[in-house]
């Protein structure tokens, strides 16, 4: 997921960085890379929006996850 | 002695040979003398090392004397191989040791010594010893090289927590992950973080985290304290298991001025687990900025992309118009010509 995360920014910074040179022949092929670069983003809001707050306790005796009534709250 | 010398002693001395001992009998004496007396077995010795001597057979031979004293009193030491092996720190001149053994005499020497059985270090400076000699040795075999550090990912999945539940320090930690990043995963072990188990603990806890293939970082903490009750994390054991982490590990110990051996060792050192907290996950609102951000120059680069093709565009028609107008003159002048002549 972070990898993911982390790829997508650094293709839309990639995107960024070719239509400031003017890597694109013609005005289609830069509006599919812009359209590529807004969905690259909306993916990485939904990976942080995706993530949901979970606390779990692992017993240092058997190595399993305690259940849920014997676990710390916060 | 012979029967011959001791009837000759008497005759010219009037010594009586009964009266009379030999070496070896005086040896023997003493050697149970100081044997049978319980003030001087297993009895427990403070001193300041001097003068050791380490040969290769593997005994350890040291004088001590009464620390900051300029009497030149010493008592010779003896620390066979088969006792010294279970030493848990390397024996210096100049360090203040207690040390538990009996007096045994060496009938070669007509000398005594004291054999040792146990040598606890004494003092703050027993344990910044201790604590320096494990730190060199680590640091020699590589353990704290920069090469051999993990990164720390940007946005962690799941968080392996080993702390104590009881601690302050949990409390600090989930404080700062729900104000950074309120919907994080943690697998949380707890452990204790000080005392004679504390170390083994921690060292199965980081052996059980590294099962799990989906967590992403770990963080050892635990709130302030007296330096005894960091003394866990200046196991060797735990620094090995630390640096053979395959997850990266973050440290969050004590207060801003403690230094530990894990803390060396680690991936990331932090002075307090609420640092560690927030070394380990991201702001989220700074990530959402971010990607706003990006957004927004992504529009402006774009849009910049047009502007530029457009104006392009123009240029290249204004070009043509020019270059249409140039012909027109030039067929015009040429007709001209022609209807003039």
């Amino acid at each position: 997921m972070q990898e993911k995360f982390e790829k997508n920014l650094r293709k839309v910074e990639e995107i960024i960085k070719e239509l400031d040179n003017f890597n694109f022949e013609d005005i289609i092929k830069a509006k599919h890379k812009f359209n590529d670069g807004n969905r690259l983003l909306d993916e990485c809001i939904d990976i942080i929006n995706k993530k949901e707050f979970k606390l779990d306790e692992i017993s240092l005796v058997t190595g399993k996850i305690l259940s849920r009534d014997k676990q710390i709250k916060f | 002695m012979t029967k011959e010398s001791l009837e000759k002693i008497k005759e010219v001395y009037g010594i009586d040979s009964k009266n009379i001992l030999t070496v070896s009998q005086v040896s023997e004496y003493i050697k149970n003398r100081l044997t049978d007396d319980l003030k001087l077995n297993q009895i427990y010795v403070l001193g300041e090392i001097t003068n050791i001597s380490k040969p290769d057979s593997g005994h350890i031979y040291f004088d001590i004397k009464d620390k900051n004293s300029l009497s030149y009193n010493l008592l010779s030491c003896v620390f066979f191989r088969e006792d010294n092996k279970k030493l848990s720190f390397k024996i210096e001149n100049g360090l203040e040791v207690l040390i538990f053994g009996s007096i045994i005499t060496y009938e070669k020497k007509s000398s005594y010594q004291l054999r040792v059985s146990l040598v606890l270090p004494i003092g703050e400076g027993a344990f910044y010893l201790k604590f320096k000699q494990l730190k060199e040795k680590l640091s020699k075999e590589g353990l704290f090289d920069e090469e051999h550090k993990k990164e720390i990912p940007l946005l962690p999945g799941c968080i392996g927590l080993i702390t104590s539940k009881t601690g302050s320090a949990i409390k600090d930690i989930f404080k700062v992950l729900k104000n950074r990043f309120p919907n994080i995963n943690i697998k949380l072990i707890s452990t204790s973080t000080q005392g004679d188990n504390a170390s083994k603990e921690i060292i199965r806890a980081i052996n059980m985290l590294n099962r799990f293939e989906y967590i992403d970082v770990i963080i050892i903490a635990r709130g302030g304290g007296a330096t005894e009750d960091l003394m866990c994390f200046n196991d060797e054991e735990l620094a090995r298991t630390i640096f053979k982490s395959k997850i990266p590990i973050i440290t969050g110990i004590g207060h801003e001025t403690d230094y530990t051996i894990a803390d060396f060792v680690a991936d990331k050192r932090t002075p307090t687990p609420s640092i560690a907290a927030k070394i380990a996950v991201p702001n989220k609102q700074e990530l959402v900025e971010r990607i706003n951000s990006l957004r927004n120059e992504l529009k402006k680069s774009f849009d910049n992309f047009i502007e530029s093709k457009q104006k392009e565009k123009e240029i290249k028609g204004y070009k043509i118009i020019i270059l249409v107008i140039i012909i027109i003159i030039v067929l015009y002048l040429i007709i001209k010509s022609f209807i003039g002549h």
